[in-house]
């Protein structure tokens, strides 16, 4: 029935470039990462929930000073947020992935105890902290001071540790894994103490001005301009990454380090350097998607990042893990298959129960369901395209990683 | 079955040990009325297990504080008769493992005759099993799942409607009142909203809906574009959303942006600030039920509004008068086996009393049927207009069509017993008012 009306196939064509694009460019933050140091960096989610956050706050504040013009304000907040979550980025990767490609020292476990104490005295909720009922300001600001302390002291610590001792060393990579896995709770968690369990309004397109109409009629139907500006965007984002990796020196250095570290590393390829802005451009790819997210959505959450996160992460392995224009098709073809192979299928077993049973259908013939579904539906695409391509669509052993 | 098995020889255990504290709980009574020749004497403790902490606290805090209203109330008149009357206030948190805790703990209490029962279902749900080894009345002033009433526990009733009246009574509001013919359906998968949709889709198709489809959604998600698209390729007269505000308000707002004009109908889970949050000015129009009448329509609630008001210096918030009633309907039973002079069997004399109450409370009049549940299914209906819920008007399941041709169309169960309440003076509407401007979120 739906794909009987054209308006409903070019609306799933809109909703299914949408999602693509989103899930097109998380993807990528997954797979720069996963092409230059084999990690599935599961907090990549967060990052991109991160960034829809700081978008709004961005947001909120520029209106707060009259900025509201749609030319001015957004391109503003994305940049503001991608300047975060590309921060947020190298953090994590200090703090959770570095150490584990280094031999331990004791003075490294005895830095992270320090900051894991200075941590606790800043952020466990009950007394003071984050999220807690404030006890008395002198209380309160001993501890934060105390926690803060032992936090820069661990880091300075670890700093120093690092200078002297530093060998680069193969580790299991489970640790990357859980270690990823942890930063993703704790982010998440983070932001829930932060803003609270409730959906959060976003700012709505007709907030802003410079735009006589969130919508206009193409196609049949009514384009929302948010559609129009997230597959635009997501488009020339892909297209900035693709000139950076092929047509840069950072570019060349990242392709290297992902066919051969230790040969690189003897080229004379700052490796640690090409590794931080690895998660740098991935980070703000992710943050862009994010607040592009909260535009389309009107509302965002805590734990936002979770299940989109995922997909992204099924469209990066969908197009080849390690493959850029991989994610990107990757991305596409997800969110395509969400909705128009959806739509398809949900017309296909209908039009098959008129042919069965005739005018009688509606009452034979049991209703099509297969929306209900979809989320299964993108990892049958998955497992399908697994099963024909072990490595992914564009993922051959043959083909350059990054 | 294992675990049904576990919960079988671990509800006998405690049952053995709660039926124990019965005898006790007899005897020590007994003694005491036969010091005090007959029919006085001792202590009687109404017991209430509510979330006075966790995710529910403000709205278990309320209730508790109905029940010790009603208490207060109610003690000059047990001090008549020579006993003593308490409030036990237990936490459940909002937790089934402490629900079932704390109700061990109110009912192995001797004294206690009846128990103010339970916010949430799944907290009620587990603790059936204990009350109903106690032999304790436990009356829930707020839970609405289905299934509490259906395991056949004399001790087990509530005062609010369940879910599947929700679901017919809108259907019959809906087609009879709205004259909504076709209408999409859809549900967020939990027990709650699933439940409900599937109640509308059965009841809707015997009141003359033509469903025109009926869809799922998760809980979380975001984005229904793709679901809403083939939604409006049908063109139905309105959606209906069996769910919670947060994707109600997500549904609303897409709809409208595609471009879909239908009426969005949904349930009493979505009244609340965060529906107009989410959904924005999308929200407009929209229509939501919402059990009972609304109390400032009450001539019976007008009092206990103002005194509860008075008594705790904020006004009340959305499930107190549930729970002043609920109270005084045990106070009430409890007071009646006093009379009696029953108290050698208080806790089956309460559960008798209890369950033939015709109790004229803040709510109307509370009667039970068989399984427990109220017979007063009232619903009401109100429209989103300018941002804010709109009374429209309540209705009695079964009443929605008696204006329309085939009388007995729908034939529900419970339609043989409707007539009953409709005279009574819940029913008849006072002067027009605003109806109340917070909800709770559900509950669940």
């Amino acid at each position: 029935m739906a794909l009987e009306q054209p308006a409903s196939l070019a609306q799933h064509l809109v909703n299914g470039l949408c999602l693509g694009g989103l899930f097109a460019l998380i993807a990528l933050g997954y797979t720069m990462v996963y092409g230059i140091i084999e990690l599935i960096n599961f907090a990549h989610g967060e990052v991109f929930m991160v960034g829809s956050f700081l978008g709004l706050l961005a947001l909120e504040a520029l209106f707060g000073w009259g900025i509201t013009s749609i030319f001015v304000a957004l391109p503003l907040a994305i940049m503001a947020s991608m300047i975060g979550c590309a921060a947020l980025g190298v953090a994590l990767d200090s703090v959770a992935y570095k150490p584990l490609r280094r031999t331990p020292t004791w003075s490294a476990v005895g830095s992270a105890a320090f900051a894991v104490v200075g941590l606790l005295l800043i952020l466990l909720p009950g007394k003071g902290g984050i999220g807690g009922s404030v006890d008395s300001p002198a209380v309160w600001a001993s501890r934060m001071a105390g926690g803060l302390v032992l936090v820069l002291f661990a880091l300075q610590a670890y700093r120093l540790d690092e200078r002297s001792a530093s060998r680069p060393r193969s580790t299991p990579r489970i640790n990357a894994l859980l270690s990823a896995i942890g930063m993703s709770i704790f982010l998440q968690n983070l932001v829930m103490l932060a803003v609270g369990r409730d959906t959060q309004t976003f700012v709505q397109m007709s907030d802003f001005t410079g735009l006589s109409a969130t919508s206009f009629p193409a196609l049949g139907i009514e384009v929302q301009w948010i559609e129009v500006m997230t597959v635009v965007s997501a488009l020339l984002l892909m297209l900035a990454l693709d000139l950076l990796v092929t047509r840069t020196r950072l570019g060349a250095g990242m392709r290297a380090i992902a066919q051969d570290p230790e040969a690189a590393m003897m080229l004379g390829i700052p490796v640690t350097r090409v590794i931080t802005m690895t998660f740098v451009v991935g980070s703000a790819l992710a943050a862009a998607a994010g607040i592009l997210y909260g535009l389309r959505t009107g509302g965002i959450k805590f734990n936002d990042g979770f299940i989109i996160g995922l997909k992204a992460f099924i469209a990066a392995v969908l197009g080849g893990i390690g493959n850029i224009r991989g994610a990107m098709l990757g991305g596409f073809l997800l969110g395509l298959s969400e909705t128009v192979l959806v739509a398809t299928m949900d017309f296909g077993w209908e039009a098959l129960g008129h042919q069965v049973h005739g005018d009688e259908a509606s009452r034979l013939w049991p209703r099509a369901e297969f929306h209900d579904y979809k989320d299964a539906i993108a990892f049958l695409v998955l497992i399908v395209v697994l099963c024909l391509r072990p490595s992914g669509l564009l993922g051959a052993p043959q083909v350059e990683k990054v | 079955m294992t675990r049904a098995e576990n919960l079988r020889t671990f509800v006998g255990r405690w049952g053995l040990f709660a039926g124990l504290s019965l005898l006790f709980a007899c005897s020590g009574t007994s003694q005491d009325s036969s010091e005090s020749g007959g029919s006085a004497g001792g202590t009687l403790t109404l017991g209430a297990v509510l979330p006075t902490t966790g995710p529910n606290a403000a709205v278990g805090r309320e209730c508790a504080d109905a029940v010790q209203m009603a208490a207060a109330e109610w003690s000059p008149r047990f001090k008549e008769k020579g006993w003593t009357l308490e409030v036990d206030v237990q936490d459940d948190a909002s937790d089934p493992k402490q629900a079932v805790a704390a109700a061990y703990a109110v009912t192995g209490k001797p004294s206690t005759f009846g128990v103010v029962a339970h916010y949430n279902s799944g907290c009620f749900l587990p603790a059936t099993e204990v009350y109903h080894s106690a032999g304790v009345m436990a009356v829930s002033p707020a839970t609405t799942n289905v299934e509490i009433t259906q395991r056949g526990y004399v001790e087990i009733a509530r005062v609010p409607p369940h879910d599947g009246i929700q679901g017919q009574v809108t259907a019959e509001f809906v087609r009879h009142r709205l004259d909504v013919v076709t209408v999409a359906v859809i549900h967020d998968r939990t027990q709650y909203g699933q439940g409900l949709a599937e109640v509308f889709r059965e009841h809707g198709q015997n009141v003359g809906l033509k469903i025109t489809s009926f869809d799922g959604i998760s809980v979380g998600d975001k984005d229904f574009r793709a679901l809403l698209t083939k939604v409006r390729a049908a063109a139905p007269d309105a959606i209906y959303f069996g769910g919670l505000y947060d994707e109600a308000g997500f549904l609303v707002k897409q709809a409208r942006e595609l471009g879909i004009a239908s009426l969005f109908v949904s349930d009493d889970a979505v009244k609340g600030q965060d529906f107009f949050d989410v959904g924005g000015a999308a929200t407009e129009g929209a229509i939501i039920s919402f059990p009972g009448t609304p109390l400032e329509r009450l001539d019976s609630a007008k009092n206990f509004l103002s005194s509860f008001q008075a008594k705790y210096g904020r006004p009340v918030q959305n499930y107190a008068p549930y729970a002043y009633d609920t109270a005084n309907i045990l106070l009430n039973a409890a007071y009646e086996a006093v009379k009696e002079g029953r108290p050698d069997d208080l806790r089956g004399a309460v559960v008798s009393h209890t369950r033939a109450t015709q109790h004229q409370g803040t709510l109307g009049v509370t009667k039970f049927d068989l399984n427990g549940d109220t017979l007063n299914r009232k619903y009401s209906f109100y429209r989103v207009v300018d941002g804010a819920f709109e009374y429209m008007e309540t209705v009695l399941l079964g009443a929605a069509g008696q204006a329309q041709e085939e009388a007995g169309e729908a034939a529900p169960v419970q339609a043989t017993e409707t007539p009953s309440t409709t005279g009574d003076a819940a029913a008849s509407p006072a002067d027009p008012s605003t109806p109340p401007s917070t909800a709770p979120a559900g509950t669940d």
